[in-house]
């Protein structure tokens, strides 16, 4: 370790950093918290004040509660569908031994979740529309007589959201797989646990907490998403990312938008705060919903 | 039996992406599947439509300054955390990492909130600072990460050999960081050119991204105009992804 000389040089090299993020990250979510206690009056004007009046409306009210109550359970149906589909193919991911091959699978994780959500979003309503690819095999398939509704409504929300954050569950998982040492496996085989019984007697619970970590952030990505519920539910699927939206864009009541804003970010932090306990390493690439 | 499992889990997350292509050569204005007949009248329509080919332009522009601005300040800033021990570095730290967990809405409600009380209100240099504060942070992750691996017994030889402290920087460290302050760049390029939640509340006139205007059209219209947009945008990403891996081994940085 060189010695302590230059104290300056740490200054100099995080301040300008820290600099940028106190006037243009601290700054602005302070004036949000500031705005949720103002008072609000209709056609957009702000009070300043310092009353809770915004947070007791929206946790009075039973029409804004149940917006937040379909919120989470989207979180949930979305969380359960991407741990179904998506631990088989981490254990396949986490148990590849040729470079190559991972180097190729991995990739092929990467492209959808750095494509932009909304050209993901709009090839999904192609995919869901009733004359939509997905229809019409249903249609040949005979396993329906007529097309299924899927776009504009919660199904194709759910099944869009799914394929958006497979990726995230699948690259929390592979790590936490890999931890698992194979030769607890053969060890667990040679004293003759049949493959399926060693699965479950000794993958599944010490992957446990990578399960959890990956079901969180689905989660927390799920309840914040906007373009796909926008997109894909159209105007029908009311949930709180929408809801907010609207608040602040159509309605203009900022104090109110503000208010509802950190309830969704208390949700969000609180689980994430959770997350960093159960991983020791975070992907790189969480957000993008 | 695992095997077809995952290649249609594979098929799930890469069909939105593959049914766009078909759709952007296909003649028909409304969509039909199979799409009918080859044209390319969508992508002439996307360039020769100045509202979406200014877009372009002004998404291509913002994330270049993005990621020059992250770059730097995200390198520097790992640097500075990485290698020095002082009072309050992992609050630093957890400040710095902070805009990858908020979610990009209440974020762009912020900033608008923010900038309308500013100067910088509809202009590019409040989109830029946004999009920075939402991109350097994976600079940091990614250079952290090289910069854990690094051997110091390299820059310790230079020293010894009697170069200066900037010189061991520049003709050491610096080409040993390159992996990671490349694929931090990647990050930093894609997050920006693909952002789209927190700049529907910054954009405005002139300063439509080209997501933010595929958004918009979405909820109106749906012509394959979209759709050859899209391929132009997967082609993009898809181009950095792959340069990038076979020359960093950007998996590594995942």
């Amino acid at each position: 370790m060189s010695p302590p000389r230059r104290r300056w040089l740490p200054a100099l090299l995080v301040g300008p950093t820290l600099l940028l993020l106190l006037v243009a990250f601290v700054a602005p979510l302070g004036i949000l918290l500031v705005y949720s206690f103002y008072e609000s009056r209709p056609g957009g004007v702000m009070i300043p004040a310092f009353t809770l009046a915004q947070y007791r409306r929206f946790l009075g009210d039973p029409f804004y509660l149940y917006v937040l109550w379909r919120t989470v359970l989207l979180g949930l149906w979305v969380t359960a569908w991407c741990i179904v589909l998506g631990y088989p193919l981490a254990y396949v991911l986490a148990r590849t031994r040729s470079r190559t091959v991972r180097s190729v699978l991995v990739t092929l994780l990467l492209v959808p979740l750095m494509t932009s959500v909304v050209v993901r979003s709009y090839g999904w309503m192609i995919l869901l529309a009733n004359n939509g690819l997905i229809n019409k095999a249903l249609l040949a398939l005979g396993l329906t007589s007529a097309p299924v509704q899927l776009l504009f409504n919660t199904t194709g929300v759910v099944i869009a959201l799914v394929a958006i954050l497979l990726p995230y569950m699948v690259l929390t998982l592979v790590p936490v797989i890999q931890n698992i040492a194979p030769a607890l496996e053969e060890a667990s085989q040679s004293l003759g646990a049949s493959p399926t019984r060693m699965f479950r007697d000794v993958v599944v619970p010490l992957s446990l907490p990578g399960v959890a970590a990956g079901s969180i952030l689905v989660f927390v990505l799920t309840i914040a998403a906007y373009a796909t519920p926008r997109l894909v539910g159209g105007s029908r699927l009311l949930v709180m990312p929408i809801f907010v939206y609207d608040q602040t864009m159509a309605l203009l009541n900022w104090p109110f938008a503000s208010a509802t804003s950190f309830i969704l970010l208390a949700l969000v932090l609180g689980l994430m705060a959770l997350q960093g306990r159960l991983v020791e390493r975070r992907s790189t690439w969480e957000h993008g919903a | 039996m695992l095997l077809g499992f995952n290649a249609l889990v594979y098929l799930l997350m890469l069909a939105p992406i593959l049914v766009v292509i078909p759709v952007s050569f296909s003649e028909k204005e409304y969509l039909v599947f199979p799409p009918q007949g080859f044209s390319l009248r969508w992508y002439v329509n996307f360039f020769a439509t100045r509202e979406l080919a200014d877009s372009l332009w002004l998404s291509l522009h913002l994330a270049a300054w993005t990621t020059a601005l992250s770059t730097v300040l995200g390198t520097a800033a790992a640097l500075g955390l990485v290698r020095y021990r002082y009072a309050g570095r992992s609050l630093v730290r957890e400040l710095f990492l902070a805009p990858i967990v908020m979610p990009r809405l209440v974020l762009g409600i912020a900033f608008l909130m923010f900038l309308s009380r500013t100067v910088l209100s509809g202009s590019f240099g409040g989109l830029l600072i946004a999009h920075a504060v939402v991109a350097f942070p994976y600079v940091i992750r990614t250079v952290s990460a090289s910069l854990v691996g690094l051997d110091r017994a390299l820059e310790e030889a230079g020293a010894s050999l009697g170069a200066t402290p900037f010189t061991v920087f520049r003709t050491i460290t610096l080409p040993l960081l390159k992996p990671g302050i490349m694929a931090g760049a990647v990050f930093a390029y894609v997050t920006s050119f693909d952002e789209l939640v927190m700049t529907l509340f910054l954009a405005g006139p002139g300063l439509t991204t080209l997501p933010v205007q595929i958004f918009t059209y979405l909820e109106y219209t749906s012509d394959p105009t979209i759709a050859a947009i899209s391929v132009v945008l997967v082609a993009i990403t898809v181009v950095a992804v792959l340069v990038t891996e076979r020359i960093v081994g950007f998996s590594r940085f995942v």
